[in-house]
């Protein structure tokens, strides 16, 4: 076991360094840099930089050496130091700007999640089970109309409903008079009030998605032999559901972990743009528009390094419920 | 039957139809089935693939699963002091539970896929244990080392504690013949339990039914279409084709006189060592129709050399009882085409 962990460990480290080279090349793809992109938009506000202030910034944030040169230097900080580097857009070292959103990032997605497992669960068990009958289709079509549907456009029909019922325009995660304000529980109940619409609307596609997969995982399983099998010896059906087929239906669900974590963390990118939420979704995307080379770098470094880890995490879960997975090499 | 009388019925299946609901119409799988299972007899039911064997046997525990459906039919369950029909029971009727794995042990062709992958072998034998007996999880663990140990596993001990997957297909048949005996059932259903395995291993898989059989006074009900099979462990037969029983009879009367021309083409077409070499082996021309498309009258006289055209092809053929009990669904016997033929 110690022995797996330690060559799982030695790919982990490799995989990570190809991706950070990876993803340092491809920031710096697009022609230009930081000032450069700097001093477009200073043109567009009609005051100019001379090139004296522009060499003086390019000399300031180290962007003269070579690519080779930056991405070391990036590297060895992080390695070394833990030192993400400064994000040029925001003024402030990057793990600052990153650590200033990560609790509501983490609590929004952390609560959709909870909501998009504890819905999509049932439905896709009852799904299965009750297959063919209205209340299945009923879930399917919906199911379907929600995954169609894209994660922003509900978010738009929520902001066009908000705003012609109550005139105003759900956005954030706080109304203006809380923002500040420190913990209490008006505040508390102030976040759950603007918490809910964040989550319906990032979650539908997620209920939707996850109903599909229970649904034909349980599906599969249900017509297995063991179940019959496990029927004519008098399993009672409740206990046979649980024991046999759904306990097996869940194993892929555990191999979604590597995925479902990097997207708790960055959250839903479009949506949180439209819906102005606090997560780091909007600051990514910010950050590759200025070509904010270090924050955009560190943010998709650390997406990498929580996929990897999750993976990890998935494998040895999975490794631990499946004993085919763990005792297949005794064969 | 050779001695129709000296045993009890255990087990009397009447008229039983199992459908299934398709695209493209109601297939009729098992059309109006009767059978009998006498206590501590073997029972062995014969006929080609899709000719509605496994699903008779599967409606007698009621395990056919959607789009399948019993429609019709008895099955009467003589186990008990008072008789009662399984196909009245409700699906969560205590009884029926009691019926599946307590009265009735069942095992299956392919045994590897019949046990849950993730559980260790020995798990699912405590399970079926303690639903049936009631036994605390130690005593349990005990009567499954019993049990492995009796159906011929070496090393139970060890063994109980091995996945499926680390097991051969004749070691997990094993344990499924473990799991079926689990509580000394009165009756052993086996779905061609020896067809996915290699043929030494199916010699011993058929010993052990034998000896188990005998040591528990079981009765078995044993679905094949290997005629070596039939003539090792049968007391009776029955011959299906296209979900009817077209012939029942003692074994010996079966293979020593045929009555039905089905059985009569089906043992001439059994290679004999010997006699066959150099020549070819009788076949039955044509294939088993679609049971969508089933042919009018009798459904083996597009395949008959015997048909009589005007009768086989327009009318049901007749179920004639012969002495000694055994019948056949055949005009050839009947007293109608007797009188033609004088």
């Amino acid at each position: 076991m110690l022995k797996y962990l330690g060559r799982r460990a030695i790919y982990i480290a490799a995989t990570l360094l190809a991706i950070s080279l990876v993803v340092f090349v491809i920031i710096n793809l697009p022609p230009g840099d930081y000032v450069t992109a700097l001093r477009a938009r200073y043109a567009v506000q009609g005051q100019g930089l001379t090139d004296a202030d522009v060499e003086a910034l390019r000399v300031r944030y180290g962007l003269d050496g070579n690519l080779l040169q930056q991405y070391w230097n990036w590297l060895t900080q992080i390695v070394l130091h833990g030192d993400l580097g400064m994000s040029f857009e925001h003024q402030k070292p990057v793990s600052e700007v990153i650590g200033a959103r990560l609790g509501a990032t983490l609590g929004i997605s952390i609560g959709t999640l909870l909501v998009t497992w504890a819905l999509a669960f049932p439905i896709g068990v009852y799904s299965a089970v009750k297959q063919h009958s209205i209340g299945d289709y009923t879930v399917t079509t919906i199911g379907f109309l929600g995954l169609a549907t894209p994660n922003f456009l509900i978010a738009l029909i929520f902001i066009y409903f908000s705003v012609t019922w109550f005139g105003s325009v759900p956005s954030g995660l706080c109304s203006p008079e809380w923002c500040d304000a420190s913990w209490n529980l008006g505040k508390l109940l102030d976040l759950i009030g603007h918490l809910w619409i964040p989550m319906i609307v990032i979650g539908t596609a997620g209920v939707a998605g996850l109903v599909r997969v229970i649904r034909n995982n349980l599906l599969d399983e249900l017509q297995r032999p063991y179940v019959t099998a496990a029927r004519a010896r008098g399993v009672p059906e409740g206990r046979l559901l649980r024991r046999y087929p759904l306990r097996v239906a869940l194993n892929p669900f555990v191999s979604t972990i590597g995925w479902i974590l990097p997207l708790l963390l960055v959250g839903d990118i479009v949506v949180g743009q439209i819906l102005g939420l606090p997560t780091l979704g909007p600051i990514m995307l910010g950050a590759l528009k200025a070509q904010d080379m270090y924050l955009a770098g560190s943010i998709i470094m650390v997406l990498s390094v929580v996929t990897v880890i999750g993976t990890l995490i998935s494998d040895l879960l999975l490794g631990w419920l499946d004993p085919r997975i763990r005792l297949g090499h005794q064969r | 039957m050779s001695e129709p009388h000296s045993a009890q019925p255990l087990l009397e299946i009447s008229g039983l139809k199992t459908g299934f609901d398709t695209y493209d119409g109601k297939v009729p799988a098992v059309d109006g089935v009767d059978l009998t299972v006498h206590a501590g007899k073997t029972l062995c039911v014969v006929g080609e693939s899709g000719c509605g064997k496994s699903v008779t046997a599967r409606s007698i525990l009621r395990l056919v699963d959607a789009p399948g459906r019993i429609e019709g039919g008895t099955i009467t369950w003589h186990g008990d002091d008072e008789p009662f029909d399984v196909l009245s029971l409700n699906h969560d009727d205590k009884r029926l539970q009691r019926l599946r794995g307590g009265d009735i042990g069942m095992i299956f062709q392919e045994p590897v896929a019949s046990l849950l992958p993730l559980r260790t072998v020995g798990a699912q034998l405590v399970e079926v244990i303690r639903i049936h007996t009631g036994m605390d999880k130690q005593a349990a663990r005990k009567r499954a080392i019993e049990l492995l140990d009796e159906v011929g596993i070496p090393k139970p001990e060890e063994r109980v504690d091995a996945y499926p997957f680390q097991l051969s297909g004749g070691m997990c048949q094993r344990v499924m013949i473990a799991i079926a005996l689990c509580a000394n059932p009165s009756l052993l259903i086996a779905d061609e339990p020896t067809t996915a395995l290699d043929v030494t291993t199916q010699a011993r898989i058929l010993d052990l039914i034998r000896r188990l059989q005998a040591e528990h006074h079981m009765a078995v009900m044993f679905i094949t279409h290997d005629l070596g099979v039939v003539a090792e462990l049968a007391d009776e037969v029955a011959v299906m084709y296209l979900g009817k029983v077209v012939e029942r009879a003692g074994v010996e009367e079966i293979f020593a006189d045929p009555k039905h021309p089905y059985t009569r083409q089906l043992l001439e077409s059994v290679p004999v060592l010997g006699r066959d070499r150099g020549r070819d082996l009788p076949t039955i021309p044509g294939t088993v129709p679609n049971p969508l498309h089933r042919p009018k009258g009798c459904s083996f006289h597009p395949r008959c050399s015997e048909a009589i055209a005007g009768r086989c092809d327009i009318d049901e053929p007749p179920e004639v009882v012969f002495d000694g009990g055994r019948t056949a669904q055949c005009v050839l016997y009947d007293d109608q085409t007797e009188g033609d033929r004088a």
